[in-house]
């Protein structure tokens, strides 16, 4: 049961009994208007607060079915692998990449100015559908007469990575210039997941050693990929 | 990128410019910052989009509060703001492992003591508030800013200042009741 402020608020209390009681009050306030003033600028840049996940009920039956078809995709993958053969820090790097990518869209990412809002999500949507080279010619029109955001740059690589064949020259070109846009702004937008594509964009160019070095900067940092980043440096070295 | 870009000089500034009020190049950074910790929630500690938003949220607050306090140190912002929301978020799961625990950092709780008629009174009550009435108690209740340091930002007398606040509260409390229906 929640309390009433204006049976509280008595004029008998002390001052120190006063000074608790709006202490409490006014954080519960300003709590509540610093959330509604930051989720107003989140919502600025297209992160909004997702509604609640849905529950998924699997029954016994279709649970088993379920666990079938991991198992055979797990074994397609597996003879796929095997028949391809590739490195394994190659496997890990292309792993690595499609989950960064797949995060990528998966929150709502902003950066779109209002007059190419149709253009940046027609683009968005077409990444989403993993229709790489559509959407990449979608975030290109965007650039056609101004600059790009940090967020379409970033897209734009991941676009250039995922297509077939890849383009590594002009993701790495992007993600320089995501960079150079945070630099001009002296923002720090997606600055882990630059600087972690690029390690993986060079690392499947096949430039070894730049890929190794950006890794080893990122797993000293400590940050939120040091531990993937240690795992392809490991694989690299094997 | 330990400490978002900002220099020991810069981030003396920015703390130096919230206790006076401007937040600006604050909420500038942890906004920038914000997606990134929903994304190291979400792929660490497998939140949902939901979770990950709100316990990031909580954080910000939390953080913003320390930093007013001066019980934040320029050294590794980043690492930092990052342990307090992987913290909270294990704390809220009620399965926090003990290797998450942050010695000197507690994690607050959200409080929500009044009813939503309280509040709604509080705010009308605290728009009708003059602003320097609004700079000063949100300083001292709010931010924790001792009137003493309080005194020397708005370049009064400590007893000036201490009657000031008096005042205001008083204000701030007949506003109150006048709101108040019968």
């Amino acid at each position: 049961m929640k309390k009433r402020l204006h049976t509280e608020w008595k004029t008998d209390l002390s001052e120190q009994q006063e000074d608790d009681l709006i202490q409490q009050a006014l954080r519960q306030k300003m709590d509540a208007d610093y959330r509604k003033r930051w989720q107003h600028q989140l919502s600025q840049r297209g992160i909004e607060r997702a509604a609640p996940a849905r529950v998924m009920v699997i029954n016994r039956r279709r649970y088993l079915s379920l666990a079938a078809a991991v198992v055979v995709l797990l074994a397609a993958g597996w003879w796929i692998t095997g028949l391809f053969n590739a490195p394994a820090s190659l496997q890990l790097a292309d792993q690595y990449l499609q989950e960064t990518g797949r995060q990528a869209v998966q929150v709502s990412m902003g950066g779109g100015r209002e007059a190419d809002v149709e253009l940046w999500q027609a683009g968005r949507d077409l990444y989403t559908q993993k229709n790489y080279k559509a959407a990449a010619a979608k975030i290109e029109a965007l650039a056609a007469d101004q600059s790009l955001s940090v967020e379409q740059s970033f897209l734009l690589a991941l676009s250039y990575l995922q297509d077939v064949p890849p383009d590594y020259d002009l993701a790495l070109q992007q993600l320089s210039a995501a960079e150079q846009t945070n630099a001009d702004n002296g923002t720090t937008t997606y600055q882990a997941e630059i600087t972690w594509i690029r390690a993986l964009a060079l690392c499947k160019k096949g430039d070894r050693e730049k890929a190794k070095n950006i890794l080893q900067g990122i797993v000293e940092e400590g940050g939120w990929y040091a531990e993937k980043a240690a795992n392809l440096r490991q694989s690299m070295e094997e | 990128m330990k400490n978002f870009g900002l220099t020991a000089n810069e981030f003396e500034c920015m703390v130096e410019d919230m206790q006076k009020g401007r937040e600006e190049l604050f909420e500038k950074i942890f906004i920038d910052h914000f997606q990134d910790c929903i994304h190291y929630l979400e792929n660490n500690c497998r939140a949902s989009p939901t979770d990950a938003y709100d316990v990031s949220m909580e954080t910000m607050l939390q953080f913003r509060r320390l930093l007013l306090q001066g019980k934040v140190t320029y050294g590794n912002l980043r690492f930092l703001f990052t342990r307090m929301a992987m913290q909270r978020y294990w704390k809220w799961k009620r399965n926090s492992p003990l290797t998450h625990e942050m010695e000197d950092i507690e994690v607050e709780e959200p409080v929500e003591i009044y009813d939503e008629e309280s509040m709604q009174l509080l705010d009308q009550a605290w728009s009708q508030l003059g602003p320097s009435c609004q700079h000063l108690l949100k300083g001292f209740y709010y931010n924790s800013i001792q009137l003493v340091e309080l005194a020397k930002t708005l370049e009064k007398s400590n007893a000036a200042v201490r009657q000031e606040k008096k005042r205001c509260l008083q204000k701030l409390r007949q506003l109150f009741f006048e709101n108040k229906p019968d």
